[in-house]
């Protein structure tokens, strides 16, 4: 098994501006392509752990992200995003291209992958248990999964939980862990082994930084998990912690909002998140401090051990 | 940036003809089928024909995802349109006025073959033109609304097309082109309406709506393919015409139905052209007596034989992959045709001019406006 970090500069450049580079991510085989050279550092940064594929693999998603041309070439350059010969986004200014890059491969997944149930959430596991925290806006689910990462969690993904349809299991789809703004200075300052490949200045989000998957959850990417526990995480520096059980079927109701493609799946959307909620406790955690969700987090884990004993 | 080469291999045609050929396909040929195939809103389709043989376990399961997920989508689009369908029918229904469903949306209502994997965006209806102010302003009412636009775009729908601007659903965001013609009023073509809607057919359904006949239908698609600029769906509308075509086959004296219809509207040309190229692109057969009852059509001209040039080319899939001069220019070719047949030259010229005059004009105003975002983001 070839690495990516395995190739040179000058050979990740050359392929990247050429046929593209292919790695494997979790499920799903990408090829990326540029023509754009901070993109070549970017990859090569948070991507070095991934295995490589050769000619030999079929490619889901090949990605190509190309500099606009014309006037624009020179002229507060842009950024296009291409899923093959289709571009699904508006350009973005050329600062941005790295973040670019990783909206687009997740608007990939979430487009296409309909063997899957896609829940925009973060999604962490210890042993046997399996977390997924579904991501209200500004509800604090990346910082909260960051730090659990810190701590010794498994990543599965800070964005999409992938739900098989048939056996309801969860499949990895391991990248990068992205932060903004505050977050990115509390969680480097806690944890120190996290260092940013990038801090990038975005005109929608503030700033946005990357940082490399750990290398024990990359090592795991291709096994799947079945879901115990979904915890609604709400941050608040104000607020008293708050912790609570959620019924099955308020969760199932609060968590349809969240899903990428639950109107497409239709019937079967359904039937594979209520049996999905059925199986699985859920939690609202209203903190105002990491520590206190943290512990939090490890009675679920405990929770398991108690309960088979 | 050319990441993929041109390869000249037409895996969506070749599939599409020879779908057993997929079991010998290499791991670069499934990549390039697929890739072709969604550039061409074909891959839903080609799933529906390829899934015999991965229900036999001789499609990689990795390959067949895209398939089936295409599938699942252009479904999912056939249910939204019927959705839709019925919220017009009740629109209408208020006014008790009726409109008659076109192209896409009518193969699903009258759950023909031709709408098993595709995908639909807009939906096409047809009203008579004395009652279509009343309906458009009923529509309003309903929620779809005409988009904001300059009064030149509006005064040239009005006054030359054979339809209204569109029409899209505040809420929904769904799409009614509304026509009143079939073909625009400065076109060529002169089309007996009335013959073509002669035996359209209510919907059960939807009571305030029709579609037409099978044989309309042909005729339909294939005066709006021939008559058409663009090609993008091309090969796609050519295999609705191909997937029509088969189905009025079987049915008794289809062929039949379908030459005189063509007589009494004035659509001889149109579906002569589309059983040449759905003979000679689709290798799709007819009988003898189908073929040689359109003798003057068929006659040898330089411009037939350009013609054939044009759209052998254009009638491909459209990727990349499939780039080269000659279709470009074809592309090219078959444009200013689209166009002619539309407008003639001394309304289309000034009409050009005005066009790209105001693209200029906005394309200047977008930059200048972004730069004065993009000072703003910076202090």
């Amino acid at each position: 098994m070839q690495y990516l970090e395995s190739l040179t500069k000058q050979q990740l450049t050359s392929q990247i501006q050429s046929d593209g580079i292919a790695l494997k991510i979790g499920p799903f085989n990408f090829s990326i392509a540029s023509d754009h050279s901070a993109l070549v550092d970017f990859i090569g940064k948070l991507y070095g752990s991934y295995p490589l594929l050769d000619d030999s693999e079929f490619i889901d998603f090949n990605i190509r992200l190309l500099r606009a041309s014309g006037l624009r070439r020179y002229f507060s350059p842009q950024v296009n995003f291409y899923l093959d010969d289709f571009s699904p986004f508006k350009p973005l200014g050329l600062g941005e291209a790295r973040a670019m890059l990783e909206w687009g491969m997740n608007w990939c997944v979430g487009a296409h992958a309909h063997q899957y149930l896609i829940i925009h959430s973060a999604v962490v596991a210890k042993g046997d248990t399996l977390v997924i925290l579904p991501g209200k806006p500004g509800a604090g689910k990346s910082t909260l999964c960051a730090a659990l990462v810190g701590e010794g969690w498994r990543l599965f993904s800070d964005e999409l939980a992938l739900v098989d349809t048939n056996t309801l299991q969860v499949h990895p789809v391991v990248r990068p862990i992205s932060l903004k703004n505050k977050s990115i200075d509390v969680i480097t300052e806690r944890y120190p082994q996290f260092e940013a490949a990038s801090r990038i200045q975005t005109s929608s989000k503030g700033i946005v930084s990357h940082f490399p998957a750990p290398k024990e959850s990359l090592a795991l990417m291709s096994q799947p998990l079945a879901a115990t526990h979904m915890v609604f995480p709400q941050f608040d520096s104000s607020a008293q912690c708050e912790i609570s059980q959620v019924g099955q079927g308020e969760a199932m109701l609060s968590v349809i909002d969240d899903c990428f493609n639950y109107n497409p799946l239709g019937k079967k959307g359904f039937e594979t998140l209520s049996h999905l909620m059925a199986s699985i406790e859920c939690y609202s955690l209203h903190y105002g401090d990491l520590d206190t969700a943290l512990s939090f987090m490890e009675s679920l884990v405990s929770n398991e051990c108690i309960e088979s004993d | 940036m050319n990441v993929l080469k041109v390869t000249n291999q037409d895996l969506v045609l070749q599939t599409w003809k020879q779908p057993a050929r997929c079991v010998h396909y290499s791991v670069k040929e499934w990549q390039l089928l697929v890739r072709q195939a969604r550039a061409s809103l074909m891959l839903a389709r080609l799933g529906a024909k390829l899934k015999p043989f991965a229900e036999k376990g001789l499609i990689e399961a990795r390959v067949w995802h895209h398939f089936q997920n295409d599938l699942l989508m252009a479904e999912r689009h056939q249910q939204a349109t019927l959705y839709e369908l019925a919220h017009v029918n009740e629109a209408l229904a208020q006014i008790n006025e009726q409109a008659v469903i076109l192209k896409g949306a009518a193969y699903v209502v009258a759950e023909l073959d031709a709408s098993v994997g595709r995908h639909f965006n807009d939906i096409d209806l047809l009203v008579a033109r004395e009652k279509i102010d009343k309906v458009e302003k009923h529509l309003w009412i309903a929620g779809y609304l005409s988009a904001p636009d300059d009064d030149y775009n509006k005064e040239y729908y009005r006054r030359w097309m054979h339809e209204i601007p569109a029409l899209k659903h505040f809420q929904r965001q769904s799409v009614l082109d509304v026509h009143h013609h079939i073909l625009p009023l400065t076109g060529k073509t002169k089309i007996n309406l009335s013959a073509l809607l002669k035996e359209k057919h209510t919907v059960s359904q939807f009571p305030q709506l029709s579609t037409l006949s099978l044989p309309a239908l042909v005729l339909h698609s294939a005066t709006h393919l021939f008559h058409e600029g663009e090609f993008d769906k091309g090969l796609r509308d050519l295999i609705d015409l191909e997937l029509l075509l088969t189905q009025l086959a079987k049915q008794r004296d289809g062929y039949q139905r379908l030459l005189e219809l063509a007589r009494e509207t004035g659509l001889t040309r149109v579906l002569f052209l589309a059983l040449r190229y759905c003979g000679s692109v689709l290798a799709m057969e007819f009988p003898d007596n189908v073929i040689n009852s359109l003798p003057k059509e068929s006659e040898k001209t330089l411009h037939l034989g350009l013609l054939d040039l044009a759209f052998t080319k254009v009638f491909s899939a459209n990727h990349s992959s499939i780039e080269s001069a000659a279709k470009r220019s074809a592309q090219f070719m078959l444009y200013l045709r689209g166009h002619l047949l539309r407008m003639p030259l001394y309304l289309l010229l000034p009409h050009l001019l005005k066009k790209s005059f105001m693209q200029l004009k906005d394309w200047v105003k977008r930059s200048c406006q972004s730069e004065v975002n993009n000072f703003a983001n910076d202090k």
